[in-house]
């Protein structure tokens, strides 16, 4: 690893690119909407790419690799399940989201339940996106420490300054095109190495011989409860995913919608075996003491020349900064609609909301990097928040949208975010872990097998006994 | 930039009878069942690392 030199040519012009498209963008954004759903006229093929680079971030590729070392094709489990509930989200949640004309979720259970129900929302949504954001910027700045031998400032004044930049010019529009640039960057990234870690391992004959046989199990290492969790997570979670959510009222409408959500769901979820092949390409080559965390980046600088070792770091600049805008500008849209529209100037002009959105993405991101310095450990807890937040806004919209009775609810919706959020956040502090590996925990019983069932109990009987009561009321009155 | 829709229970308008058609009604949901489908992808999933399990072993 140290005998390579990343080309900083490369990776300029790659920053310069991201640039140009968000100076390129800022004459197309004039409002609020503009900067949070690109003026709602997003065509298919934008929104399929953007999706697909929305899932993947340096996370993905060092994490899902490391857990391919570790657990074989099982770590599919672990990505692939989002990708999935794409596809379920894109087909039964997302047209109907479009037709309320919302820009953010809390915005959504404001409208149905009231001020209380989006406070609430708000916090549980905020808590995953701002975690997730952290995260990824905190894996980012891991890996260029280690790799360009820059600084931690320097890594985090480079990719969240030329990030929330183009963010801040070109709104969710310049979001959207550098995503789909971006997917098609990690596309030949990560698959490029794939291909060179098969050609160094001898080529597929060369690793059916060497690979270990468990890698290949379908429920290997991490047993049968581990990958059922692993999907619910990825249910749970892509369920109330915002900044996900935000590309579906992108389009230009309804039918749009759905049809980016389910080839952007389709094309990622094919993509999502590289990082587990990578992983285990890895364990064959470098044997059992290779520690799994580094398996991608080991695996990159060890068959790769100088040149294509800059193409997989811009690979993993791109696959960060895919999230990292989006992230930015979803929560930087609650800070603007959710907060300061309701609580500071809820009559401010056009032009000053949208210089408060453009402020508030530039805060999104030094709140993101604080939170890093405070807490570098936070791309583990960004699962935490996302658990939470699984377990409490994301049956409760899936509810919303699916069950009209749900929406003649509030007190029920409000108990199931409420207690759903506090046990899965009592069982992730106080339940039993099996094993803690290089970068996931593996539960006795996964939090979220607890949490998730209790919250959609709730919303079934709450909902079941508040609207029986209401019609009860009714014909009383009559 | 917001389209109302007074569907909620702490709406001005309670009386439902006046109340817009809800936004999401205007879109139908797919006949297939939701949970019909999860499951089918879900055994899609295992499907597709089943092939690769199938490649990878010769």
């Amino acid at each position: 690893m140290e005998e390579t030199q990343p080309s900083w040519w490369l990776i300029a012009a790659y920053l310069l690119l991201m640039m140009s498209i968000g100076i390129w963008g800022r004459k197309r954004v004039v409002s609020v909407e503009d900067m949070a759903v690109a003026g709602r006229n997003s065509g298919v093929w934008l929104i399929a790419f953007s999706v697909a680079a929305t899932w993947i971030n340096g996370t993905t590729l060092i994490g899902i690799s490391a857990l391919g070392a570790d657990f074989g094709l099982d770590a599919y489990w672990s990505g692939g399940s989002f990708m999935l509930a794409t596809i379920w989200i894109g087909y039964f949640i997302i047209p109907r989201l479009w037709e309320t004309g919302v820009i953010t979720i809390p915005e959504l259970f404001g409208r149905y339940f009231g001020q209380r129900h989006r406070t609430v929302s708000l916090f549980l949504v905020i808590l995953r996106d701002l975690g997730v954001t952290a995260g990824t910027i905190g894996a980012l700045t891991v890996v260029t420490t280690a790799v360009l031998k820059i600084s931690v400032l320097e890594s985090l004044v480079l990719w969240l300054g030329v990030t929330s930049a183009y963010v801040f010019l070109g709104g969710m529009w310049a979001v959207m095109v550098t995503d789909a640039i971006q997917f098609f960057i990690i596309l030949a990234g990560s698959i490029g190495l794939l291909i060179a870690g098969v050609a160094q391992a001898g080529g597929v004959s060369g690793l059916r011989n060497t690979f270990d046989p468990a890698l290949l199990d379908i429920f290997g290492r991490a047993g049968v409860t581990q990958v059922l969790a692993w999907i619910v997570i990825g249910l749970a979670i892509t369920g109330s995913y915002q900044g996900l959510i935000q590309r579906g009222f992108a389009a230009s409408s309804a039918l749009v919608a759905r049809r980016g959500f389910l080839y952007g769901g389709v094309i990622a979820s094919l993509w999502y075996i590289t990082p587990p092949l990578i992983g285990m390409i890895g364990r064959t080559i470098y044997g059992p003491d290779l520690v799994a965390e580094d398996a991608f980046v080991t695996l990159a600088f060890g068959v790769a020349g100088n040149q294509f070792a800059s193409l997989i770091i811009v690979c993993v600049l791109a696959a960060s900064m895919s999230t990292l805008s989006s992230t930015i500008n979803t929560i930087a849209s609650n800070f603007t609609l959710d907060l300061y529209a309701r609580f500071v100037e809820p009559t401010a002009s056009t032009v000053k909301q949208l210089w408060v959105y453009r402020i508030n993405v530039l805060i999104v991101a030094g709140l993101a990097a604080l939170i890093y310095s405070a807490l570098p450990l936070l791309i583990e807890l960004m699962w935490i928040g996302g658990r939470i937040m699984g377990a409490s806004v994301a049956p409760a919209l899936i509810g919303l949208v699916l069950f009209p009775s749900v929406r003649k609810a509030p007190t029920t919706v409000m108990a199931a975010m409420l207690i759903g959020g506090g046990i899965q956040a009592f069982w992730q502090t106080f339940g039993a872990i099996r094993e803690v590996s290089s970068v996931v925990i593996i539960w006795d019983l996964d939090p979220i097998l607890i949490g998730l069932p209790i919250t959609i109990g709730i919303l079934l009987i709450g909902t079941h006994i508040e609207t029986r009561q209401s019609e009860d009321e009714l014909a009383t009155a009559a | 930039m917001n389209t109302p829709f007074p569907t909620s229970p702490e709406s001005k308008h309670p009386d439902m009878a006046h109340n817009e058609v809800d936004p999401m009604e205007r879109v139908d949901l797919p006949r297939m069942s939701p949970w019909v489908v999860i499951v089918f992808l879900v055994m899609l999933g295992f499907g597709y690392i089943g092939l690769w399990r199938w490649f990878l072993r010769g």
